[in-house]
């Protein structure tokens, strides 16, 4: 899985490439980007999930964590690109009423305000 | 050469006599210091005329004896014994003293090496090391030896220092630059005066010590195939290292190659049985640990006037992160849960038997699911691990023929009713998440006849060659196909149809079903 980092007005976009699984490449490295955006500051962080077609318990705990990594520090993250695999994962395990989730990139950029 | 076998406070040694003039006394700088206050720093000397041996006294306090007669000069041979101070210096010819008195074949350790396997030893390569110290001691004179074995990181760790008489020395530890050196190059390092080495400094340590000679050589084994050039590949495993306060012991090279090289395949082969020693025995743990979770799981079917449960849990590794229960209370109502841990294998099968102890503090029938599902959130919060979670399905049968339930980022269990296929989802998110998690507690009736089909997404989730998963929807129209049944059909069906599915694809997740048919 790889992971590249870009930044749209001022939100802290992350494009995550490959399927979140466990393991230190995997989810421990999503886990491990977040975390060091948040420590960098950056409060607005979106994931881009578009090139994620799978994710496995580990890959689902490590979003979750992220996701109040960010809230812990007073910050927002975001989803965009959610496919159906992941989408119904979310809706089993009742979690997607915990994301934000966004059809594009720009609403979800729009969505933080100015 | 001479050979002289001395005991003072340092201990016995065997020290080696080269050549003339060979000084003993107290000081360091002597070729053999004596640690006794009653020699003088300067006390004797040895020289040679032609193939005889002389010795001086070099004006001590205390005088020179030799078989207890006091000389000034007089000459010494085999079975002398030479005394200064308090001190006993005994002669004995050195002819090629190392390898006459001391020869070892390490044939022998290999041989030993196969009786402590057949005995199924795991300890050894310790045991090797011992010996390989030991005898390397004796063939060399030296005081101290020392093993140091590559990691996997390819870090030198010291694995073993004895001294003379097969003593274990604790703290004792070598130049810290000797033997990266040495094990980087794979080239000898002798060092036959620490204080003339051109990084004296560096070796302060050891110095203190009164340690001047050191010895390192390393430890090669050939590996199999060869280069190019039709050379074998040698690979290093660490290296051997000897010191000594007394300069000139083992001046032949070739012997201590020939050494290094038949210590380091018999130290090879004894680190490659313990690691096999080591394998088999967590492969044993796991059966251990296999056959305890298979013990903590209630039995696979229990009836009542109300109820036939019948459950099955398959784990894709030896442990597993599901776990299915049920507790009946004393008024008749039933409880029962289907659960699955994140991940898989060990960690997983840990949190898996702490859940089970948390449900187990909870099934007294008091509390309704939702309460249930929230304390046991709250008690995985507290006992955070990151990114680890539980799915749960909990449900209570109550005697009026109500199924209350709550489900916790389960996959929706089927209830098959006469003419419907209900989904219960009801609950909330995993627990163990988010310390804020709210639950909330599903009701249905349910009416005799009626299945309800609880599941782990190892079943759903199944995949046949072609990389398709079973899905619900194939599990929908088994469902559809026992309507009516008992419990133990329609879970044979389910089972039959998901290993028909999947065929010979390996289970990629532990897989857990249980079906409860009301009366």
């Amino acid at each position: 899985m790889n992971i590249s980092r870009r930044t749209v007005g001022d939100v802290c976009v992350l494009d995550i490439d490959g399927p979140i699984t466990l393991g230190p490449d995997s989810a421990e490295k999503l886990g491990s980007t977040v975390q060091g955006a948040v420590a960098g500051g950056e409060s607005r962080i979106l994931l881009n999930l578009a090139g994620v077609a799978y994710v496995d318990s580990a890959g689902l705990g490590e979003l979750v964590g992220a996701f109040q990594a960010v809230k812990k520090s007073g910050g927002t993250l975001k989803l965009t690109g959610v496919t159906k695999k992941l989408m119904d994962l979310l809706v089993i395990t009742k979690l997607a009423s915990a994301f934000e989730m966004f059809d594009t990139e720009a609403a979800a950029v729009a969505s933080y305000g100015a | 050469m001479l050979n002289l076998v001395v005991v003072d406070a340092s201990g016995r040694r065997s020290v080696p006599v080269p050549g003339g003039p060979f000084v003993i006394g107290r000081s360091s700088e002597s070729n053999l210091q004596l640690n006794d206050v009653h020699v003088s720093r300067r006390h004797a000397e040895l020289n040679q005329q032609g193939t005889a041996w002389l010795i001086k006294d070099l004006n001590s306090r205390g005088g020179t004896f030799v078989n207890d007669v006091k000389v000034s000069e007089s000459p010494v041979k085999a079975g002398d014994r030479i005394r200064l101070g308090d001190t006993e210096v005994r002669v004995e010819s050195g002819e090629s003293t190392a390898l006459t008195t001391g020869h070892f074949d390490f044939r022998q350790v290999n041989a030993l090496l196969a009786g402590l396997r057949a005995l199924g030893s795991g300890q050894v390569l310790d045991e090797v090391l011992a010996i390989v110290l030991d005898s390397t001691l004796e063939l060399t004179g030296a005081e101290r030896g020392f093993i140091l074995l590559a990691e996997a990181g390819g870090q030198l760790v010291q694995r073993l220092a004895r001294t003379r008489g097969g003593i274990t020395l604790t703290s004792a530890q070598t130049s810290k630059r000797i033997p990266e050196e040495v094990f980087a190059t794979g080239v000898d390092r002798i060092v036959s005066d620490l204080l003339d080495d051109v990084n004296a400094s560096r070796h302060g340590g050891t110095l203190a010590l009164g340690i001047r000679h050191v010895l390192c050589t390393p430890l090669k084994v050939a590996q199999f195939g060869s280069d190019a050039h039709g050379e074998g590949k040698e690979t290093r495993i660490g290296v051997l290292y000897l010191d000594s306060r007394e300069k000139g012991y083992l001046q032949n090279a070739g012997v201590l190659h020939a050494l290094a090289a038949e210590a380091a395949v018999v130290i090879e082969n004894a680190r490659l049985y313990q690691e096999a020693v080591h394998a088999e025995r967590a492969a044993q743990e796991l059966r251990i640990a296999s056959e305890i979770q298979r013990a903590l799981l209630p039995s696979d079917c229990f009836t009542s006037p109300m109820v036939e449960l019948v459950a099955s849990t398959t784990p894709c590794r030896a442990v597993g992160g599901d776990l299915f229960d049920y507790v009946e209370h004393e008024d008749g109502a039933l409880a029962f849960t289907v659960a699955d841990v994140a991940g898989k294998g060990t960690s997983a099968a840990l949190l898996t038997a702490v859940v089970q102890g948390l449900l187990a503090g909870e099934s007294d029938g008091k509390d309704t699911p939702e309460q249930v599902c929230s304390r046991l959130n709250r008690a995985l919060c507290r006992r955070a691990v990151a990114s680890r979670y539980v799915t749960l399905f909990y449900g209570e049968l109550g005697s009026d023929r109500t199924l209350t339930y709550c489900n916790a980022g389960h996959n929706a269990p089927f209830l098959v009713t006469a003419g419907d296929l209900v989904r219960l989802e009801t609950g909330g998110t995993p627990v163990g998440l988010f310390d804020f998690g709210q639950y909330e507690t599903g009701r249905v009736e349910v009416s005799a006849g009626d299945l309800l089909v609880i599941f782990s997404d190892g079943l759903t989730e199944a995949v046949n060659a072609a990389g398709d998963e079973f899905g619900d929807e194939r599990l929908a129209d088994v469902l559809t196909s026992v309507r009516g049944q008992s419990a133990a059909g329609a879970l044979s069906a389910v089972v039959k149809a998901v290993t028909e599915f999947a065929g010979a694809e390996p289970a990629r997740d532990d897989m857990t079903i249980m079906v409860l048919r009301f009366n």
